[in-house]
């Protein structure tokens, strides 16, 4: 049990703007949470919208749980940046 | 603390999901215009609807508004509920005769005989350049002439009720989505306008404002984009001491009357904050119900803060100069008192 | 539009005149309807506006 909740407190699920979306190494800029710091998330609910310069993109929810958001709304980030954490 | 099942909507996610959830229930319910079926819509306002329906009942026209609005009509006179979308409202030019002269009077020529059920979606609004042609809001416009309803979403909640109200009225009600409310990722969003939003499907009453910030020194009224613009003049006015009722018209056409004046009654002062032209339009309606209405009640004149009677400027800095903000609101307030 | 309409094979000559008789027929019964009808009521006016 003890090893269980050690592993809960730092196994959180990161947020990862995924790197196989589009090309080029442009970076994207998160346009909207569609969820607020804090709340409870679904695996596979829609919780962000983020855009390169033509394409807007959505991200889901990697897991079930509590979200913490690292990076705001537009924010500018490389693929595989963290966005957010969820656990 | 945490927000438990919470689910936030841009606006266009909220219009998206009400028409898809409708067109289910509702086989006469079908979608036409310019790349809404596979695109989804310039606006993201038809997402996912033509990978539900496919072909018949989401349909791309050809550029030809006078064609597919008239269609429409006529559509809608024979039992379906069309909803149709005009890009840009600054395009109604070509296609205004279907729209105030036959959707909008084709109930009342025939005595009541004929409905013409019909969602007219359009898109207002400017700020980010795109200049005289593609950037106006036209809302005095639309609700002057008589026969078609108006609304005017100012948030993802509001947006999906609307749109499901106006799926399901009898009456052809022309939706104005304002286009830096959607959440579009090429346009600054406002913030303010993404908010939980339930997945279920549910109506907003057409014709009904709403009070959102309740205060007492000042009324200021508004709608669409300006809604926000007062929202964060009243806060920083909190800040200064004063407090400002906002009052969100949502509906244009029928118009909350009595909302207004009750707000007016209670603060004495009022503002009224509107993205459309100023001369001879909702700025000055808005005005004038309370005023027509019962003059003992104000303490101080009325203001507007309107965008001036010129055409939309190209140049940012020349736009940013006429459009509404809380700077100005805060400005009109400070004007009422000196005076 | 009627030439069209033939020539694609959209309706025959039957199935058009058919179309304008019964066009002919209820503007005349409508056009009877409305001159043996009392006048309305001049508050008449501001009904129906909407559905």
């Amino acid at each position: 049990m003890r090893l269980r909740e050690i592993q809960d407190r730092f196994m959180a699920t990161n947020i990862i703007i995924p790197t196989d979306l589009w090309e080029e190494d442009e970076e994207a800029v998160i346009t909207t949470w569609l969820v607020s710091d804090g709340a409870s998330v679904e695996e596979g609910a829609l919780i962000a919208e983020i855009m390169t310069a033509k394409v807007q993109y959505e991200i889901n929810a990697p897991a079930s749980g509590i979200i913490s958001i690292k990076e705001a709304a537009d924010a500018v980030v490389p693929k595989g940046a963290v966005i957010g954490a969820i656990s | 603390m945490t927000a438990t099942n919470e689910r936030k909507l841009t606006i266009a996610r909220a219009m998206a999901e009400a028409v898809a959830q409708e067109m289910r229930i509702d086989p006469s319910v079908f979608v036409m215009g310019e790349d809404i079926a596979a695109l989804g819509g310039v606006y993201g306002n038809t997402r996912g609807i033509f990978d539900e329906f496919v072909s018949v009942r989401i349909r791309d026209t050809p550029i030809s508004e006078t064609a597919f609005i008239g269609a429409a009509v006529g559509a809608a006179q024979d039992g379906m509920r069309p909803v149709v979308e005009l890009m840009f409202v600054d395009f109604f030019g070509v296609c205004f005769d279907a729209i105030y002269n036959l959707m909008a009077k084709n109930t009342y020529f025939s005595g009541g005989s004929f409905k013409v059920p019909m969602v007219l979606m359009t898109s207002t609004g400017g700020g980010y350049s795109d200049a005289g042609q593609h950037s106006q809001c036209l809302y005095g416009t639309f609700a002057h002439l008589p026969g078609m309803k108006v609304v005017c979403p100012s948030n993802a909640y509001d947006a999906k009720g609307l749109m499901t109200a106006a799926m399901r009225d009898d009456s052809p009600v022309v939706y104005m989505y304002h286009k830096s409310l959607q959440g579009m990722g090429w346009l600054a969003t406002e913030p303010g306008a993404t908010v939980h939003t339930p997945e279920e499907s549910y109506m907003l009453e057409i014709g009904k404002a709403k009070v959102v910030r309740e205060g007492s020194d000042v009324t200021i009224v508004s709608l669409g984009m300006g809604v926000h613009h007062a929202l964060k003049a009243a806060a920083q006015m909190e800040a200064d001491g004063v407090s400002a009722e906002v009052v969100d018209l949502v509906s244009l056409v029928p118009l909350d009357r009595d909302t207004i004046r009750a707000s007016v009654a209670k603060t004495g002062r009022r503002i009224v904050v509107d993205e459309d032209y100023m001369s001879y339009g909702v700025s000055g309606e808005v005005i004038a119900s309370v005023t027509e209405h019962d003059i003992s009640v104000l303490k101080a004149a009325p203001k507007r803060v309107a965008y001036p009677d010129v055409p939309i400027p190209y140049a940012r800095v020349m736009e940013q100069f006429c459009l509404p903000n809380p700077d100005k609101i805060i400005a009109a307030y400070q004007g009422m008192n000196a005076a | 539009m009627r030439a069209k309409m033939l020539a694609d094979g959209i309706a025959t000559e039957a199935e058009l005149d058919a179309i304008e008789a019964e066009s002919v027929a209820r503007v005349e019964a409508a056009i009877t309807f409305a001159r043996e009808s009392a006048d309305p009521a001049p508050e008449d006016a501001l009904t129906s506006v909407f559905a």
